[in-house]
C-alpha cells in the first residue's frame, strides 16, 4: 500500500493537472494567467449549460416520480454513465496503460506492475468519478428531496462513488487481453489502431442492434405506454445491464439491502478481479509497446519534390495515420459521422421510402443535415492541436526556411480534409437514404463552410497558446483546452448562425434563409482563413522553440 | 559568412543574462568551436542563430542575410542539429529526410542521391523505411546530421554532436565536417569534448556567463605558451559550476 499511495503522490506530482498548474505559477506567471482564464472562460461558459441540466434534472426526476418510475430513471441513468465510461474509459485506458511514455520508467523500477496498474487506473476512476458526481448528483438529490428517502441520498451518493469502476473494470479486461496481442504484430502501431476501431465499431453496432429493436413508429402514445409500462420497460433495461438495475434499485429501495450488496461487490469485487486478473497481463501488454520494430527492413522510398505545403500537408497525415491515438481522435468523426447516418437510415426499417423530399422543404432539409453534419464536423480534435501536436519537434518548424504562413496553410489543409472525410460520405449517405441530391449537395456546402470555419478557429487558439511539453500523444491530443474552446466557438457560430437561419425563414421563407447562411459562411470562412493565416503566423513567430 | 553582433538575450524579466554582448565572426572554410561550461549560454546562442529564439538585441548575418529580416534566404544558407533529437518519431527515416529536402527545396534526384549516401555512410540504409521510434540515440542523431547535410548548406551548425555518437560514427562525423569546409563551407560546433575542438577546431571561442571570454585559434588563446585547451579553458571559466 505504501508503493502505491507514493507512485500516486509521484504521479500526481509530476502528470496532474494541479501540479502542472503550481509548476506554471512558479515557473511562467504569464502562461499560468492564461490558463487560468481560459479555464474560468470555459467554466462560465459551461455554467449556463449545467444550470440548464440541472434544472431538466429536477423536471425529469419529477416526471418520472409522477409516473412512479423511478427506478426506471435511476436505471436509464446508471446505464448510460456506464455507456458512455467505458467508450471513454476504453481509450483512455489504452493510451494510459499502454502508450505513455513513462511506461519504461516505470518498467525498470523494482515495483510490482500491477500496483503501477492500480495506481494508473485509479487515477483514471477519480476522473470519471468527477463527471460521475456532477451527472449523477442532481437527480439522486432531487429524489430524496421529493420522495423524502433521505436515506437514498446517502445510498445515491454511494453508488456514484462505485459506478465508475464498473465501465473500467470492463475496459480495463478488454484493453489487458487485447493489448499483448500486439505484440505479434509486424506493426504494432498499426495493430493499436486496428483494435482500437474494432471496439469502437463494436460499441456503435452494439448501439444499432439496440435501436433496431427498438419500433418502427415512436409517438407519443409509444412513450407514455412504455412508461407506464414500467415493469417491462425496467426489464428490458436490465437485461442489457444488471449492475446499473441492482444500483437503481438499491437507491429506490427496492430488495434496498440486496441490492446495495450485489452493487457494492460488483463494484468492488469486481475492481479486485481486475487488478488479480489485469494487474498480471499488464506487464505483457506494456512490454509489448515497448518492443523494436518487428517488421522486415524495406528499401527505404523516397518521393518526388514536394511544394512546401504539400509537403506539411503529408508530414500532418503520416504522423496522424500512424499515432494510434491521433488517428483514434482525429479521425473517429470520418468513422462515426458516416455510420450513424446509416444507422439511423437502416433502423428506420421498413416503413416505405424514407426520402423526405415533398414532406420538408429542400432547403430547410439542406439547413438542418448541413448544420448537423457541420457540427459534428467540429468535433476534430486533430484540428485542434496542430501546432500542440509538433511537442519537441516545434523546432523544426522554426529552423526551416519557409514561412511560417505556409506551414499554417499547409496544417489547415490537413484539418479541412479531415472535414471533408467525414462530411462528404455523410452527405452521399443522406442523399441517398434521406434528401433529395440538391438539398445534400447545398447541407455538403454548408457544412464544410462550418468545417473551414471551425479550422480556422482552432488554428488560431492554438497558435496563440499550443501546449507543447506533453508526456504522451494522448495528452497532446486530449488534455489540452484548445479542442474544449474551439468546440464552445464553433457551436456558439452554428447557434447564432440558426438564428438568423430560423429569422430568416420566418420572414422570407427557407431558401432565402439558406442562401444568407452559405453567403455568411463563406464570408466568415475568408475573413477567418485570412486571420488563421496572418495572425496564426505572426504568433507562432513569437514561440520559443 | 557567420558575424554576431552585441547579441543579447535574457530570461525571467533581465534576472538572467544567458546571452551577454556576444560579437564573432566565423569565416568561410573554417570550423569553429564553440566551448563553455553548462549553461554558459552556447545552446542559446545557437538558436539565435538558426532562428528559434529571438535575440533581444543585435544582429545575426548568415551568408550576407540578417535571421531578423530575412530569415527565409539566412535560413537555407544553414543546416542545424541540435542536441535533442525528438524528430516526428511516427515518420520514417525515409519521410523524415524527403520532408526536410522538400522544405530546403532539394530537387528530387539531388535528395536520391544525398540520402542513399549519407544513409550508407552512416550505416543506416536498412533502417531507411523503419519508424523513428525504433531507432536509437546515435541513429536519431545520425538521422538528424543526414537531414541537416541533404541542402549542402554554407553554414552548418550543430550543438554537442558528439554526445552519443559510438567511435566510429564520431570519426565520420569529424571527416565530414572535415570535408564540408574543404569544400569552402563552414561549420560551427558546440562541445564538451575539448580534446576534439582542440584537434578538429581552426578558431575556438570560450562562452562563459553569456560572454565571449576567449576567441582565436589554439595557438593565439595559448598566447606563446604550451597550455593545453583543458588548462586554457578552465583559466578562462574559473569559478563556473
Amino acid at each position: 500500500m505504501k508503493t502505491f499511495f507514493r507512485l500516486m503522490r509521484f504521479q500526481e506530482r509530476t502528470t496532474g493537472l494541479l501540479a502542472s498548474l503550481k509548476f506554471m505559477a512558479r515557473s511562467d506567471p504569464k502562461e499560468f494567467k492564461k490558463n487560468i482564464t481560459v479555464l474560468i472562460v470555459l467554466a462560465v461558459a459551461l455554467a449556463p449549460m449545467y444550470g440548464l441540466y440541472l434544472i431538466t434534472a429536477g423536471s425529469i426526476t419529477a416526471a418520472f416520480a409522477a409516473l412512479e418510475m423511478q427506478r426506471a430513471l435511476f436505471t436509464l441513468a446508471f446505464t448510460a454513465f456506464c455507456a458512455v465510461g467505458l467508450v471513454f474509459g476504453l481509450f483512455s485506458m489504452i493510451s494510459r496503460l499502454f502508450l505513455c511514455r513513462d511506461n519504461e520508467f516505470y518498467a525498470m523500477l523494482p515495483v510490482k506492475q500491477s500496483t503501477v496498474y492500480a495506481v494508473k487506473v485509479t487515477r483514471l476512476y477519480i476522473t470519471q468519478l468527477i463527471f460521475a458526481f456532477l451527472f449523477l448528483t442532481p437527480i439522486t438529490v432531487c429524489y430524496g428531496l421529493t420522495s423524502g428517502d433521505i436515506p437514498a441520498i446517502f445510498i445515491g451518493f454511494l453508488m456514484i462513488l462505485i459506478i465508475p469502476s464498473v465501465p473500467l473494470l470492463i475496459a480495463s479486461l478488454l484493453s489487458v487481453l487485447f493489448m499483448p496481442l500486439t505484440a505479434y504484430a509486424k506493426n504494432r502501431e498499426r495493430a493499436a489502431m486496428i483494435i482500437s476501431t474494432v471496439f469502437m465499431l463494436l460499441i456503435v453496432t452494439g448501439q444499432m442492434l439496440l435501436s433496431r429493436n427498438m419500433p418502427e413508429e415512436i409517438d407519443q402514445a409509444y412513450i407514455m405506454a412504455l412508461l407506464q409500462g414500467n415493469s417491462e420497460f425496467i426489464n428490458s433495461l436490465s437485461g442489457i445491464f444488471p449492475p446499473a438495475a441492482w444500483m437503481a434499485c438499491a437507491v429506490t429501495g427496492t430488495q434496498r439491502l440486496l441490492n446495495l450488496a450485489l452493487s457494492v461487490l460488483t463494484a468492488v469485487g469486481g475492481g479486485f478481479l481486475a487488478w488479480l486478473i489485469a494487474g498480471r497481463l499488464y506487464y505483457r501488454g506494456m512490454q509489448a509497446q515497448l518492443e523494436g520494430h518487428r517488421g522486415k527492413h524495406k528499401k527505404a522510398q523516397l518521393a518526388s519534390r514536394s511544394s512546401a505545403v504539400a509537403a506539411v500537408f503529408k508530414k500532418e497525415w503520416r504522423v496522424i495515420t500512424k499515432t494510434p491515438v491521433y488517428a483514434m481522435n482525429a479521425l473517429s468523426g470520418a468513422v462515426v459521422l458516416p455510420l450513424m447516418c446509416i444507422i439511423i437510415g437502416l433502423s428506420s426499417g421498413d416503413r416505405g421510402s424514407l426520402r423526405l423530399a415533398g414532406e420538408v422543404d429542400i432547403w430547410l432539409a439542406a439547413l438542418i443535415a448541413g448544420a448537423f453534419m457541420g457540427f459534428m464536423g467540429t468535433i476534430n480534435t486533430g484540428g485542434a492541436t496542430m501546432i500542440t501536436r509538433e511537442g519537441k519537434s516545434f523546432f523544426v518548424l522554426k529552423m526551416i526556411p519557409v514561412d511560417l504562413r505556409t506551414v499554417v496553410k499547409g496544417k489547415l489543409l490537413c484539418s479541412l480534409s479531415i472535414n471533408l472525410i467525414s462530411i462528404l460520405p455523410s452527405a452521399i449517405i443522406i442523399a441517398v437514404l434521406f434528401i433529395s441530391p440538391v438539398s445534400a449537395l447545398a447541407a455538403f456546402v454548408i457544412a464544410m463552410l462550418i468545417g473551414v470555419s471551425d479550422s480556422c478557429i482552432c488554428m488560431l487558439f492554438d497558435c496563440y497558446r499550443p501546449k507543447l511539453d506533453w508526456s504522451s500523444p494522448q495528452v497532446a491530443i486530449k488534455q489540452t483546452l484548445n479542442s474544449g474552446m474551439c468546440m464552445l466557438v464553433s457551436m456558439a457560430l452554428i447557434v447564432a448562425l440558426s438564428v438568423v437561419g430560423v429569422l430568416m425563414g420566418i420572414a422570407l421563407g427557407a431558401f432565402a434563409a439558406a442562401a444568407t447562411i452559405i453567403v455568411l459562411l463563406a464570408v466568415s470562412s475568408a475573413v477567418l482563413c485570412r486571420l488563421a493565416v496572418s495572425k496564426g503566423a505572426a504568433m507562432l513567430q513569437k514561440i520559443n522553440g | 559568412m557567420l558575424k554576431i553582433s552585441g547579441l543579447n538575450k535574457s530570461y525571467a524579466k533581465n534576472d538572467i543574462k544567458a546571452v551577454d554582448n556576444l560579437s564573432l565572426e566565423v569565416r568561410p572554410g573554417e570550423i569553429f568551436g564553440f566551448i563553455g561550461p553548462n549553461g554558459a549560454g552556447k545552446t542559446t546562442t545557437i538558436k539565435m542563430i538558426c532562428g528559434i529564439l529571438a535575440p533581444d538585441s543585435g544582429r545575426i548575418e548568415i551568408a550576407g542575410h540578417s535571421i531578423t529580416d530575412d530569415p527565409i534566404a539566412a535560413k537555407r544558407s544553414l543546416g542545424y542539429v541540435p542536441d535533442n533529437h525528438e524528430v516526428y518519431e511516427m515518420l520514417s527515416g525515409a519521410e523524415y529526410l524527403d520532408f526536410m529536402a522538400d522544405m530546403y527545396g532539394v530537387s528530387t534526384a539531388d535528395r536520391k542521391e544525398r540520402i542513399h549516401h549519407y544513409l550508407s555512410l552512416f550505416s543506416l540504409s536498412d533502417a531507411g523505411s523503419d519508424p523513428i521510434k525504433s531507432y536509437s540515440h546515435g541513429m536519431k542523431q545520425k538521422l538528424v546530421i543526414t537531414g541537416a547535410l541533404l541542402h549542402k548548406p554554407a553554414l552548418w551548425i550543430l550543438d554537442e554532436p558528439m554526445t552519443g555518437l559510438d567511435p566510429k560514427s564520431a570519426l565520420l562525423l569529424k571527416q565530414e565536417m572535415r570535408a564540408h569546409c574543404n569544400e569552402g563551407n563552414t561549420v560551427f560546433f558546440s562541445t564538451h569534448v575539448l580534446e576534439v575542438a582542440e584537434k578538429l577546431c581552426d578558431r575556438i571561442g570560450i562562452i562563459n556567463h553569456g560572454r565571449l571570454v576567449a576567441v582565436g585559434t589554439l595557438d593565439e588563446l595559448r598566447s606563446g605558451s604550451d597550455e593545453s585547451l583543458e588548462s586554457i579553458f578552465m583559466e578562462c571559466t574559473e569559478g563556473s559550476v
